[in-house]
């Protein structure tokens, strides 16, 4: 068995080792740090002054209260963080490998021409127009990061979000054609169809109301929290509330008229950023969204729906798996598709397979929008654990929007 | 940090203070107990050793009893000392020869003193080869095959998903055992 790859090496190390890696890398992360810090305190017998929450705070980094409920603290810890990371990514922070900023998308506005379907729909058009399905080919290879954003120039397009329909592939063909006695599930034109479906999900739904769970484990205790969702994707503006296992509602998220709003129930504090509707996306070819780089850097994402920010997001993983789909899926040889079953009375793929570290996979896909149904990742070496599911689901149906009330709640302020 | 600042800011706001030096020192606080007790220690004994640490200097210097100016120098002493001590105490039922115990080596030969010189110079190899990845995924090779850390927890230090994290780790481990192979390097 192939022994684990460990930098025991390091350990016990001399103090220019010790000196080499407290220079350039971080130990602990903000949560621990603070975690650390109260419990010296306590030791030290100082009172809790230090960590009350006072009024409209002006925070040098957001201090997450300690909370009566261990799934609550989770998810401020894992849940809220994490999301607060996937949020500052998305909102225009910058990342050396996902040109999504403002700053790129304006560079690369001037290359890129609007581009249309080959075939022109007309008032007298009855069949409806499809894109072609690319079958799915390794990642290309490029030199160097401008190499390969000029890869992903040449093969995407700037599209009106209002008309993201039109850039389908024919869903109704492939369901059926995988539905099919006789024919191969996994065909690589079978597993194309489903891995565009997970990249594309986006381009197969206008709105999403349902219910979602996931699993937790947080210092050797296991936790099941959930969430409602109500998701207007043709407007881009959403509801979410997160739930822990004693029905209180501790997190939720507004997505509407240009802002984010995040509400922490417990704390009764909320954080407003501001988050412009997307009008138009860059919608490279399926083939050309991810691109490997030589060292240093190696790897360039497009990802569309990282740019469509209405959903909290363990909704949005589930709702829009664009990523997760590039994560464990890119490698055709690592996944199988077991069969076509029904889950939550829809039509969906079940998938299976292992990933490069070991982690067992297992997915469910809804055939007809891409919706990632299920999740479950475990590795038995390590002891990950990821599991994710919808547990209720309505497409394409009506949306009110829940506004958010700021009364008796205290706004979060940063400063850098 | 100097100590003659941190006394200072002490007399004016204690808790601020504190938070000062503790903001300042964790990370290099945490990567010595870290680096020594990383093979016996969970996290919960890494966290509590290096609170112990803070509260030691914390004490110290509400004392007055500590005097000197090299800050630095003065929180390493406490930390290897803390650690050291640790580590014994965790230690203490596994298999450890005592220095004191008539079974004990002797001091060491000029062979060790060699092997721990080739020790020192593939350490400082592997960190340069690490550093050659760039980053995010030098640190990520670092949180997750040395500190341990799984994707969530990196992704509250790296700002990328727990997947990315997940994919980069798996394409920069790669990428490192080339680099490896290619230097003679074998881990």
């Amino acid at each position: 068995m192939k022994k684990r790859f460990d930098l025991e090496i390091l350990e016990n190390a001399d103090m220019n080792t010790i000196d080499a890696l407290s220079d350039k890398y971080s130990a602990v992360s903000e949560a621990e740090t603070e975690n650390i810090f109260r419990r010296v305190m306590q030791n030290s017998g100082a009172a809790d002054e230090e960590l009350r929450v006072k009024g409209v705070e002006v925070y040098h980094r957001p201090v997450w209260k300690k909370l009566l409920a261990a799934a609550s603290a989770l998810v401020l810890v894992t849940g809220a963080t994490a999301g607060g990371v996937y949020l500052y990514r998305n909102f225009g922070a910058e990342t050396a490998d996902m040109p999504t900023d403002n700053a790129e998308e304006a560079t690369a506005e001037e290359h890129i021409e609007e581009e249309t379907p080959t075939e022109v729909q007309t008032e007298e058009a009855t069949e409806a127009v499809f894109m072609e399905l690319q079958l799915h080919e390794a990642a290309p290879y490029a030199e160097s990061m401008e190499e390969a954003k000029a890869i992903i120039e040449e093969h995407t397009t700037l599209i009106p979000w209002a008309d993201r329909h039109n850039y389908r592939v024919d869903v109704k063909h492939y369901a059926e054609l995988l539905q099919c006695e006789g024919y191969d599930i996994n065909s690589l034109e079978a597993k194309s169809f489903i891995y565009h479906m997970l990249r594309n999900s986006f381009l197969y739904f206008d709105s999403a109301v349902g219910t979602l769970n996931w699993y937790i484990n947080y210092e050797g205790s296991n936790f099941y929290p959930s969430a409602e969702f109500q998701i207007d994707l043709q407007n881009q503006e959403g509801y979410s509330k997160c739930i822990n296992e004693d029905n209180d509602v501790f997190l939720e998220f507004f997505a509407y008229d240009d802002k984010i709003i995040t509400k922490e129930n417990i704390s009764g504090i909320y954080q407003e950023e501001t988050c412009s509707k997307a009008e138009m996306i860059r919608f490279p070819e399926d083939n050309y969204r991810y691109i490997e780089i030589a060292p240093p850097d190696y790897g360039l994402n497009e990802c569309p729906s990282c740019s469509i920010n209405c959903a909290w997001n363990k909704v949005h993983d589930q709702l829009m798996p664009e990523e997760l789909a590039l994560a464990f899926l890119d490698n055709f040889d690592n996944w199988q598709i077991n069969g076509i079953s029904e889950y939550l009375g829809r039509t969906a793929a079940e998938l299976s397979g292992v990933y490069d570290d070991g982690s067992e996979l297992k997915m469910t896909v809804d055939l007809y929008t891409g919706i990632m149904l299920e999740l479950n990742i475990e590795n038995s070496d390590t002891g990950f654990v990821d599991k994710m599911a919808v547990t209720s689901l309505q497409i394409d149906v009506p949306v009110e929007r829940v506004e958010f009330d700021p009364s008796g709640l205290t706004k979060r302020i940063y400063t850098d | 940090m100097k100590h003659s600042e941190y006394r200072k800011l002490l007399e004016n706001d204690k808790s601020a203070a504190q938070r000062a030096l503790f903001r300042d020192y964790l990370n290099y606080v945490y990567t010595i107990v870290f680096n020594r007790l990383r093979s016996c220690g969970s996290r919960e004994d890494i966290d509590e050793c290096v609170s112990d640490v803070f509260t030691d200097v914390f004490a110290s210097y509400e004392n007055k009893s500590n005097k000197t100016d090299d800050m630095k120098g003065f929180i390493l002493t406490v930390a290897l000392r803390k650690a050291a001590a640790y580590y014994h105490r965790l230690c203490r039922n596994k298999t450890v020869a005592s220095l004191d115990d008539e079974t004990a080596k002797d001091v060491p030969s000029e062979e060790d003193i060699s092997v721990a010189a080739e020790q020192s110079e593939t350490r400082k190899l592997l960190l340069r080869l690490i550093e050659s990845l760039g980053e995010p995924d030098a640190t990520i090779i670092i949180q997750k095959y040395y500190y341990g850390r799984n994707s969530r927890e990196i992704s509250e230090i790296v700002p990328l998903s727990p997947a990315m994290i997940r994919v980069r780790s798996s394409r920069a481990l790669k990428k490192l055992r080339k680099l490896l192979a290619d230097n003679d390097i074998s881990i």
